[in-house]
């Protein structure tokens, strides 16, 4: 081989070598992202972006996007402010507010608009603001104004609160219920039947969180039925507290389950109730009262919890269709909270459950995102799943799930095989001058990062998906694209 | 002020200085030497949704009873705002159950602050088949959303004394430097 030949051969390899590595940097993707900056472009595959609103830079949980005529409207609850900003200014009025509830309408998921801003109860971070909407109709209530809209939302951790928003722009209180509660959460309300599962903390009982179970049918009139907890948890007991609940998810009369979640990061319970038993069963707090309408339960690893617990009813199995028995399986999505910066902690993540034979569920199969795929150990903040989303609506219900892992954004999870879901995108919103920082201890000092922290995700019948921040970075109204969006069913956009 | 006057001042000034010192000393000596009755011995509990803690013994005649003292962090256990407002809370978070059994309180508990952390601390008894009842304090302590949680356990009732050798303990550098080494984010 001549000195020529040898030179060219190696610009060959050399170009090649370059190509390898070009194409090696766009397969890692957000691998080579060591932690995010202003400026920086959104990290994503299959979703993209449609609008964003910074929601007045307030800590969100919980958006409920409920359709009123032809208008879109998403109520976002809020934690309490930060240290910085206890009180953030809402620009539609010129004051300071303690966070609360943020009313946008997403008519246009281009260009939404705020409308208003319920404020929450005074105090920081968890210690404050307003976390939970859940929103229904009174037409669709046994006893509601049918003129109205209701939003029942969490008032801090003390009370629960119903709000007319028939006029978004203009809400108006109309009940208040609890008082002095030791804690409030992740609640859940029957539209059709009004019944709800407030996540409370009531006075006696020895955890922060069990449910208060209403008749919000008329919702100017709350009617208790009664507390629930685990056994362990009601007053009068000792011993070793049972772990508390985060959230529970019903079907209704017709599917006359609901599914309940209990921990955040750590000893995880699946528990299935009989609706039926719960409503109509003794009411007295006894051990045996209390494991009367228990149909099935699930102790999962210790080292995770169950913030969500969503059922995905009942599916085909493709792989099983040629089997005489079981080619239809009851699954039950179950996503782990992450709680502390920087993996601190056991991987949080999803759990997808075989509830089939209701007394004896079991974990058939897992997904979290890829540690490595963005380094998002050393990103800052949290890194792990927090929450899905929890429309049933048909656009995406048994085919696509949207699970937010904090700094690893939102993830779109193929679950039309739930004993294989696979990742099909993902959506990294960038951070901006409003994203909080995240600290953690290092020899005694904080070490602070900062990182967008997806917190909780909802989608609506249109096919939009909308991921909240809980580090102050606002609303990213997303859609999907390429083969998520194919497997939606969806037009090509 | 004549010179001898001034003299005399600065002699009491400097006797006061080396006297506290001096205490000084004595103090941190003895507290060095609190520290030294407890041996680290193997944690000796299975392995549950929280990471190891810290085990230590202290026997007599350095405390009045054989003692033995756990200590566990929970990073983001604890209620960041209320802390450890009440009894159930240190049944919520604490440990007693990995001594198996079955543990009952003996007493209300009582406020305690230990390392600049406040929170509570209780009696129990713990009951176990086939086994003699022992019994323990049950301590939670908040460190901003993290909880410091303590046991002290001995096969007799706990003397003042070794509960007090417990509280200093806890309140020396040797935990509250791993405790504030890891912990209060």
């Amino acid at each position: 081989m001549s000195a020529r030949s040898l030179t060219h051969e190696a610009g060959i390899i050399s170009r090649r070598y370059a190509i390898c590595i070009l194409l090696s940097s766009l397969a890692a993707g957000p691998a080579l992202a060591q932690s995010q900056k202003i400026g920086d472009a959104p990290e994503a595959q299959n979703m993209r972006l449609v609008g964003h609103h910074d929601l007045q830079a307030r800590s969100a949980y919980q958006p409920t996007i409920h359709r009123q005529g032809e208008r879109w409207i998403a109520y976002i609850g809020h934690h309490g402010g930060t240290d910085a900003v206890p009180k953030p200014n809402n620009p539609l009025t010129g004051q300071p507010k303690f966070n609360g509830t943020s009313i946008v309408d997403v008519t246009d998921p281009m260009k939404p608009k705020y409308l208003f801003h319920i404020p929450g109860l005074e105090g920081k971070y968890e210690g404050g603001g307003g976390q939970m909407t859940r929103v229904c109709d009174g037409k669709t209530l046994p006893k509601g104004d049918v003129n109205a809209v209701y939003l029942l939302r969490t008032f801090g951790g003390k009370e629960h609160e119903i709000w007319n928003v028939a006029d978004p722009a203009a809400p108006k209180l109309v009940v208040r219920i609890g008082e002095k509660l030791k804690d409030t959460h992740k609640s859940w309300w029957e539209c059709d039947t009004g019944i709800a599962y407030l996540v409370s903390g009531v006075e006696g009982w020895r955890t922060r969180r069990m449910t208060e179970v209403y008749d919000l049918g008329d919702p100017a009139r709350p009617v208790k039925i009664r507390d629930f907890g685990r056994p362990g948890q009601q007053p009068g007991t000792a011993g070793a507290v049972p772990t508390e609940l985060h959230g529970p998810i019903s079907t209704g009369p017709k599917g006359n389950r609901i599914y309940y979640g209990y921990g955040t990061n750590k000893g995880g319970v699946l528990q299935i109730i009989d609706r039926e038993k719960l409503l109509k069963g003794p009411t007295a707090p006894t051990p045996e009262n209390l494991l009367y309408p228990e149909v099935g339960r699930l102790e999962l690893l210790p080292l995770t919890g169950a913030h969500t617990t969503f059922p995905l009813g009942n599916m085909k199995i493709a792989e099983f269709a040629r089997d005489k028995l079981g080619h239809e399986r009851d699954i039950v999505m179950i996503v782990n909270e992450s709680l502390i910066n920087e993996c601190q902690e056991p991987r949080q993540m999803v759990w997808f459950v075989d509830v089939t034979v209701e007394s004896k569920p079991m974990v058939i199969s897992s997904y979290t995102a890829a540690e490595a795929s963005g380094n998002f150990c050393q990103r800052g903040g949290r890194f792990g799943a927090h929450s899905s989303n929890e429309s049933m609506a048909p656009v995406f219900y048994k085919k696509l799930v949207f699970i937010t892992f904090f700094n690893a954004g939102v993830r779109a999870v193929d679950v039309r095989d739930p004993y294989h879901p696979s990742e099909v995108g993902y959506f990294i919103p960038a951070i901006t001058a409003a994203t909080d920082k995240r600290c953690v201890k290092v020899d005694g000092q904080d070490r602070c990062k900062v990182a967008i922290q997806s917190n909780n995700v909802e989608t609506d019948e249109r096919g939009y998906i909308y991921v909240v921040d809980r580090a102050n970075t606002g609303l990213h109204i997303l859609e999907v694209t390429g083969e998520a969006r194919a497997i939606a069913g969806l037009a090509p956009n | 002020m004549n010179a001898r006057a001034l003299a005399i001042g600065w002699m009491l000034t400097a006797a006061l200085l080396l006297g506290a010192a001096a205490l000084d000393r004595s103090a941190s000596g003895e507290r060095a030497g609190a520290e030294l009755a407890w041996s680290e011995v193997a944690w000796p509990f299975l392995t549950d949704a929280w990471p190891a803690g810290r085990a230590f013994s202290c026997a007599p005649p350095a405390c009045a009873e054989k003692v033995d003292l756990y200590l566990r962090l929970k990073l983001g256990f604890c209620n960041c705002y209320s802390g450890v407002a009440d009894d159930d809370e240190i049944d919520r978070v604490g440990d007693l159950a990995l001594l198996g059994g079955e543990y009952r309180a003996e007493a209300v508990g009582r406020p305690l602050e230990l390392g600049g952390l406040s929170g509570r601390v209780r009696r129990f008894s713990v009951a176990q088949f086939n086994q003699p009842r022992r019994h323990a304090i049950g301590i939670a302590l908040a460190n901003r959303c993290d909880a410091l949680v303590a046991m002290v356990v001995s096969e007799r009732e706990l003397s003042p004394s070794s509960e007090e050798a417990a509280f200093a303990f806890i309140d020396g550098g040797r935990v509250m430097d791993w405790v504030r080494r890891f912990s209060g984010s």
